[in-house]
């Protein structure tokens, strides 16, 4: 009677012990193998600082830069950054005299008539925008920085520069 | 007469006993289970993962002239094997890592230099060598 009934029991918990390693293993794969780190926001900054150490020299900014090809002349690889649609980067040179300044920190400036120059996904600054107020996980991660320069004639200029980096990585096939 | 209840049940209590060593034997199966596939899977592509990413970005903040020596060594324990583990692809501008059977991982870089890598092992540490040069 007790083997009988027994086996009876054995066989629903058999059952949800294989239903639980399944739900189990399903589960623990995933959630290690979609874990992500996050490192767009370094990559962000990383290309701000690039660019502004090849552009601004002792405080000069060569002007002459918005009429080449900078990327190229900074080593950045201009179909990664315009092509791929991970990353931004714009540009903005204002003169002094038509900017605002708060309290003297970086986020409180506020200028007019920029000439600009840009490259990839434009829409990555508007996302930024938005994620300074909303929860966003994937939008893109940003990082931005104004600069007091002069050019060669010694004028006063605002430079403010902009990066965006989406990327996530990829996984690759077994060779 | 016999007494009801579990544990003055004779059969009933070599039931139970049988039941509880199924139990534990299940649950250590189970532990076993779960700590094969985070080592064998988890840790693995975790690893993986780092290690393109953070070479991605070593790359992107070198310069012309400039070299490097990246420890490697828990890629190469990991891996079991010490060729083909980080591969950079200077065409399409991307850091390929090879530690798990079942794939790899990758991540793009934006400088424009020519990275030349070599694998390179000081005593029992295992190292990588990374050049960059101007295209």
């Amino acid at each position: 009677m007790y083997k009988k009934g027994g086996a009876k029991y054995l066989s629903l918990w058999w059952f949800f012990v294989l239903a639980s390693i399944l739900v189990g293993v399903v589960a623990v794969v995933y959630f290690i193998t979609s874990a992500s780190i996050n490192v767009k926001q370094t990559e962000a900054e990383i290309l701000v600082a690039r660019v502004s150490e090849c552009i601004i020299t002792n405080n000069q900014f060569n002007s002459e830069i918005f009429n080449s090809n900078f990327l190229r002349i900074c080593g950045l690889n201009e179909n990664i950054l315009s092509s791929s649609g991970n990353y931004y980067l714009q540009l903005e040179l204002y003169k002094y005299n038509d900017c605002v300044f708060g309290d003297k920190t970086e986020d409180k400036v506020s200028c007019q008539n920029p000439k600009e120059i840009s490259f990839g996904v434009q829409n990555f600054k508007a996302q930024c925008e938005l994620k300074k107020t909303a929860e966003a996980k994937y939008y893109p991660e940003c990082a931005e920085k104004y600069f007091d320069v002069r050019d060669k004639d010694g004028t006063k200029l605002v430079l403010h520069i902009f990066a965006a980096s989406n990327q996530v990585g990829k996984k690759e096939n077994i060779k | 007469m016999m007494k009801k209840g579990i544990f003055r049940d004779k059969k009933g209590t070599e039931v139970l006993t049988e039941e509880i060593i199924f139990i534990v034997l299940n649950l250590i199966f189970f532990a076993a289970l779960f700590i094969f596939i985070i080592n064998s899977i988890g840790g693995k592509a975790y690893y993986q993962q780092v290690y393109a990413k953070q070479l991605a970005l070593v790359l992107d903040e070198m310069k012309p002239g400039t070299s490097i020596l990246v420890d490697i060594t828990d890629a190469v324990k990991f891996a079991g094997k010490k060729e083909n583990i980080i591969n950079i692809d200077n065409t399409n501008k991307k850091v390929v890592v090879r530690i798990t059977s079942i794939g790899g991982y990758s991540y793009t870089y934006f400088n424009n230099l020519k990275f030349t890598s070599k694998y390179s092992p000081i005593g029992d540490k295992s190292y990588l060598w990374i050049e960059a040069e101007n295209v």
